[in-house]
């Protein structure tokens, strides 16, 4: 499975404004929750939820959100980008720019684990990094990204 | 982890430094000037004054980056309205809030499932009651607490004269003891808190903190020279909320209960209410009254004044007079470590309840119940082991415990494994967890989960 496969175009926030891990990820769960119906404060939730569990910020500036719905009938998939960073409580205590969130219906099965196996491997590489913090628009960071993601 | 904490009275001012020291982001809202000045003289936390039920004020105290809010105003009425409040402008924030009418006992599971969605209501008395009654249950317990639904019980207890675990190294508990023994979890020597190694040694006088299965607590007793009896009588000195819920789960459990209460008016209320217990009308520090009520015959005494200085009088009157067993209701924090040195040990709290039930919320991981023990040296967790966490997968002896941790026991659905260095837990286990207060933030991280937890 490809990251477009399930990441819309209006899912993808070129410049979130938060300056708190709450309120990156309210604004991470907006355009999904317009997108798919879910009730916003409860989406927020099931990411707060995980978080308390462990943090998803994995270092390098990147925080990957997620969560198990049970509403939902399909995975989907958002993007956010915060220019100055945030304090994620991420595992090298360092700030968190580039943020991939994912929610998943509760029965899935494995497919979501496959997503962000692949997501973690391309966001190792570091010019992939490098070109999003300069993106400037929607459409200029859903451009790199298949790029990126028809390469494998 | 950022916290917006409504009310500087006790519960709020303990609560802000309990977390103060775990590095987190606190803000403590109050109205009063001087409430307010003891916080930010004390403790390195953020304090606002103002109400914490109005909007802009809790906007101000940045409650919409908030993960929790905490309202434990002496008001139910504010509480209730700062998280309405709170549901508005930022409802992704947990919610706890101190509820204490009992009017209300009725409408706590509303208060979750619509607004204000309050996701814990705390409310002491009924925690305190409940505390009263667990010590009763163990008799010599200076301290119980039950985990898995009160299938597995930690005990503090003193070690007496007479006690064949007096002297006895821990490696040698047993081969001395044979299969149902105490499993020790730390000892409190001289105000110490000390999590024992196999080359320790029991001493006389030692606090001793144990688990055991509910179900061989009976057994267990025998080695600290205590057996389980039932309770017949108790003596409630205080008629105030405490002691009225008291009575009620007593005579429910028919037990032959009395009540003195000074407060004649109250009295008349408190006659009204109870089916069985006798209400009498005096005051309980007065010696005489109690010998004329036969306090030596009671099972146990039970004081829960709002006067600290009486409750204490009170428990070493009964003493003195041949009472075997006193409960004490002490609030100040201050007075803990004195009360072992005057042999009132039995010592319940309303505000370290308040903090029990708070400090689930707080861990990470994930947290089914945490206890403080020995006022807030150390910590009892109960928590689920969770996929891709350290703790899973791997044979105990593998996965580094810091020092002044201990895994107490492994909760196989309907098993109680003690564990060995060879023992694995798995996902979905639940594991009990003794840390001192340093090595908490250590076990924190044991019970996180890797990126790949859904």
């Amino acid at each position: 499975m490809k990251i477009l496969d399930v990441l819309q175009l209006e899912t993808i926030i070129p410049e979130l404004t938060s300056r708190d891990k709450k309120g990156i990820l309210e604004e991470l769960a907006a355009p999904i929750a317009s997108l798919t119906g879910l009730h916003h404060p409860d989406l927020v939730r099931v990411l707060m939820e995980r978080e308390q569990l462990g943090s998803t910020g994995i270092g390098d500036g990147i925080g990957i959100p997620h969560g198990k719905i049970a509403e939902l009938d399909r995975m989907v998939v958002g993007f956010g980008m915060s220019r100055q960073g945030v304090d994620f409580d991420s595992l090298d205590g360092r700030p968190a720019h580039i943020f991939f969130v994912l929610v998943t219906p509760e029965q899935s099965t494995g497919q979501h684990l496959k997503l962000l196996a692949r997501l973690s491997k391309m966001l190792k590489n570091d010019l992939f990094r490098k070109k999003l913090m300069t993106a400037a628009s929607r459409d200029e960071i859903h451009a790199i990204i298949q790029s990126e993601d028809n390469k494998n | 982890m950022k916290i917006v904490i409504v009310g500087a009275g006790e519960v709020g001012f303990h609560i802000a430094s309990r977390l103060s020291l775990e590095n987190k982001d606190v803000m403590v809202v109050d109205t009063s000037d001087e409430a307010l000045k003891r916080v930010s003289e004390t403790l390195d936390v953020q304090v606002m004054k103002g109400s914490g039920s109005s909007p802009e004020v809790l906007i101000d105290a940045g409650v919409k980056k908030a993960d929790i809010l905490l309202a434990v105003t002496d008001s139910d009425e504010t509480n209730l309205v700062a998280c309405l409040t709170c549901d508005i402008i930022s409802p992704a924030t947990k919610k706890l809030a101190r509820i204490r009418l009992g009017d209300y006992d009725a409408y706590h599971e509303h208060f979750r499932a619509n607004a204000p969605h309050i996701d814990t209501i705390i409310n002491p008395e009924i925690e305190v009651v409940k505390t009263i009654y667990r010590l009763m249950r163990v008799p010599g317990a200076v301290d119980v607490g039950e985990f898995e639904g009160g299938r597995v019980k930690i005990v503090g207890m003193r070690l007496e004269e007479g006690s064949p675990l007096a002297g006895l190294r821990l490696s040698e508990l047993s081969s001395r003891l044979g299969g149902v023994r105490p499993l020790i979890a730390a000892i409190v020597r001289k105000g110490e808190l000390i999590v024992p190694h196999g080359n320790d040694t029991l001493q006389l006088g030692d606090l001793v903190y144990f688990i055991s299965e509910s179900t061989k607590l009976n057994e267990v007793l025998r080695f600290f020279n205590r057996r389980m009896k039932p309770v017949n009588r108790v003596l409630i000195v205080g008629g105030g909320l405490i002691g009225a819920r008291l009575a009620d789960l007593l005579e429910s459990k028919n037990i032959h209960t009395k009540i003195i209460e000074k407060n004649p008016e109250r009295c008349r209320y408190l006659a009204e209410r109870m089916n069985r217990a006798v209400v009498l009308c005096g005051d309980g520090s007065d010696q005489s009254l109690l010998l004329e009520e036969n306090i030596k015959d009671m099972d146990f005494v039970v004081s829960l004044t709002d006067d600290e200085e009486t409750n204490i009088l009170v428990s070493l009157l009964a003493r003195s007079v041949g009472a075997d067993n006193t409960i004490t209701k002490i609030s100040r924090f201050s007075y803990m470590p004195l009360m072992a040195s005057i042999g009132v040990e039995q010592v319940v709290s309303p505000r370290l309840s308040a903090i029990n039930s708070i400090l689930q919320h707080i861990r990470k991981g994930k947290v089914l119940s945490a206890m403080s023990v020995h006022g807030e040296q150390a910590e009892v967790i109960e928590a689920v082991a969770l996929q891709t966490s350290e703790l899973v997968d791997t044979p105990i002896r593998k996965v580094s415990f810091p020092r002044g941790a201990l895994l107490i026991c492994i909760i196989r659905d309907d098993e109680v494994i003690i564990p060995s260095g060879e023992s694995v837990i798995k996902p979905d286990d639940r594991v009990i967890i003794f840390a001192t207060r340093e090595a908490v933030p250590r076990i924190e991280k044991m019970l996180t989960v890797k990126l790949e937890f859904f």
